[in-house]
């Protein structure tokens, strides 16, 4: 069934769903990924929306060092996203903690809890950036088959 | 009705959108990420002393020292640009590309130690930049010294007091 | 009333073939005219069809906590109860229908919103009861002038049939009527200033939280087809043509319904999302006002007949 997969890839390219989510950063990010929205860079222009619930997104987009608060939170969000996912780690925070790094509060660097794609590297990083992350992100999207990755445990789908 | 002028205007213009995949220009003097000068650091520390999140670790070893930035730690502030009293250090004037496993833009730079014209040992680099901020005047003198390794630097100047007190 | 006409309108026009490229046609051209007005480029004209063939193709988390059943049965009868709704609808002047159907349409019309008030609390979280409750209440609040338009628009053709209420003459009771109906479109529709129920920062977009890929394409669909069949309904009663080729009432019919389509996106684009109270006042006060003065003037000419 090649021209059907041709399809499906086409359209995971062409439609990226996007959930936004921040473990307790210091919104910089956050509001450069909400210029994204505005008229001047419009992602919408290539399909990517971003939706309220996760279990309507195909990307999560993740922001902030995850703190101790957020770590459940964020765990559950990621098993209610169903396949084919991709993680992006918005900013320095869910890559290296940044500023952050060494507080209690902090449950560490994201991929020491998910699967991470792609890295977006600034602080805050610039719009156009951000945007040619996600891109990436799509396109990885687009190439992975529907693999089972496991649900984490004891969390409720 | 102000809000369906403006609407109906906005279909008259066109719209303002970046088309896909365009490229915005960085703006001047835009805090990217930080690039050294090896041939002008002395191995001081200062810039790691002061950055706010340990992007930036001076580690000395016996005929070297490491200076190693990680930009994904960087928080791009220039405290350590600012507070280089060499003006080793500046800012890259674009961001850094979106990367796929950590640690991929960590950078080790390497500055050698120059050897002590006396005894031979290794030891930190004294720049001029540093001579000029530390004597009003460099005289032939002072450059000598300055090449020297500490101990034989402190064996000069006592030599040089020693003859003093004889006269 | 012919078998093989209902299944050639099921099927063909204004059926299947017809209402799902056009229900992806009003959804772009919703969201494109919605970025032309804010001053952005917009998504392309395939948006809605890659949307859809990506949500069928995702993989589907397992739910202990909410019956599979009723997780893909609701939206799939929403999308064959819109589907019927179409089939239904008065668009050309041959002898489909049959007596009640009015009564038949707009039970159908009511099912996609009713059934996304029961998705709301079968889906067991707390954002789709919110989103389910707020759907329910909006729904007293439009079904009042919206169903009393249409009685109005029957008491005056003196009939339950939809050929003979599309085919009566203009008066004051069909502009009324038809002006009552299309107020009721941008609730319907979940248009701001009332789309209350899928109010995206507040509730993190209503009754349809918890469904995903397939399920939730179907959900997309039956909204779609919901667009297609109320701006449909409006068209077919407001504006009666009759042109004897196939062909032009299918061009009349689609433009107007796009026509329609583009005033509401104006409107959506210009407002802001109102409360419950105030959206019932607003359907209870205005909504009623000309429904009620349309019934009065539907009703009138039948008091007299039956006084005499």
């Amino acid at each position: 069934m090649s021209i059907i997969q041709k399809l499906v890839r086409m359209a995971r390219r062409r439609s990226p769903w996007l959930f936004h989510l921040n473990t307790g950063g210091c919104n910089g990010c956050d509001i450069e990924l909400s210029a994204c929205l505005t008229p001047r860079y419009d992602v919408e222009q290539a399909g990517i929306l971003l939706v309220g619930s996760p279990r309507h997104a195909d990307i999560l987009c993740v922001t902030g060092p995850v703190t101790c608060g957020t770590r459940a939170a964020l765990e559950t969000i990621y098993a209610q996203m169903p396949e084919p996912k991709v993680v992006v780690a918005l900013g320095n925070c869910p890559a290296t903690c940044d500023v952050f790094a060494g507080s209690p509060a902090i449950e560490g660097p994201l991929d020491r809890i998910l699967p991470v794609d792609i890295y977006v590297p600034g602080c805050p990083p610039r719009p156009h950036d951000l945007i040619k992350g996600v891109a990436q992100a799509v396109a990885i999207l687009a190439d992975q088959r529907t693999r089972k990755r496991p649900i984490m445990e004891g969390m409720n789908p | 009705m102000n809000i369906f002028s403006i609407l109906i205007k906005n279909l008259k213009v066109r719209p303002i959108t970046l088309r896909f995949p365009g490229e915005v220009p960085h703006p001047k003097d835009f805090r990217g990420p930080v690039k050294i000068q090896e041939e002008k650091c002395i191995g001081c520390g200062l810039c790691a002393y002061v950055c706010v999140s340990n992007a930036i670790q001076v580690i000395e070893h016996k005929d070297n020292c490491e200076w190693a930035y990680s930009p994904g730690s960087c928080t791009f502030c220039g405290q350590c640009v600012a507070v280089c009293p060499v003006q080793a250090l500046g800012m890259e004037g674009w961001s850094a590309p979106s990367y796929f496993r950590a640690e991929a833009l960590n950078r080790v730079h390497r500055i050698p130690y120059p050897l002590c014209r006396e005894c031979g040992r290794p030891t930190p680099p004294v720049r001029e930049a540093i001579l000029a901020r530390a004597f009003k005047e460099v005289t032939l003198e002072v450059l000598t010294r300055s090449q020297l390794c500490q101990r034989c630097r402190q064996r000069a100047s006592q030599r040089g007091l020693v003859s003093i007190s004889k006269r | 009333m012919s078998w093989e006409k209902f299944f050639l309108a099921l099927f063909g026009f204004p059926g299947l073939l017809y209402a799902v490229p056009i229900a992806w046609l009003m959804l772009w051209l919703e969201r494109k005219f919605r970025a032309r007005m804010q001053g952005r480029m917009g998504p392309p004209f395939y948006q809605p069809f890659f949307d859809f063939v990506k949500l069928m193709a995702k993989r589907q988390v397992l739910r202990p906590s909410f019956d599979s059943l009723l997780m893909m049965g609701l939206p799939l009868v929403a999308v064959s109860a819109g589907f019927v709704a179409l089939a239904l609808l008065p668009v050309s002047s041959d002898s489909r229908g049959f007596a009640g159907d009015v009564v038949l349409l707009v039970a159908f019309l009511e099912v996609p919103s009713l059934w996304a008030v029961l998705a709301g609390f079968a889906s067991r979280s707390i954002f789709g009861q919110v989103g389910a409750t707020r759907e329910a209440i909006l729904s007293i609040t439009y079904n009042l002038p919206f169903l009393t338009a249409i009685v109005a628009l029957a008491s005056s053709a003196q009939s339950l049939r939809l050929i003979d209420i599309a085919a009566t003459p203009t008066g004051g009771v069909r502009v009324l009527a038809v002006l009552t109906l299309g107020l009721c479109l941008p609730v319907k529709l979940r248009l701001t200033p009332f789309s209350i129920s899928n109010a995206e920062q507040e509730i993190y977009s209503g009754p349809a939280t918890e469904f995903s890929g397939p399920q939730l394409a179907m959900w997309e669909l039956a909204h779609g087809l919901e667009w297609v069949a109320l701006t449909g309904l409006v068209v077919c009663l407001g504006f009666p043509f009759r042109t004897g080729l196939w062909v032009f009432s299918f061009i009349l019919f689609a433009g107007l319904s796009l026509v329609l389509v583009i005033f509401l996106t104006i409107l959506a684009a210009g407002t802001a999302r109102l409360k419950i109270p105030q959206a019932a006042r607003f359907y209870w006060r205005w909504g009623m006002g000309l429904a009620v003065v349309a019934l009065i003037l539907g009703v009138l000419p039948n008091i007299e007949r039956f006084c005499r």
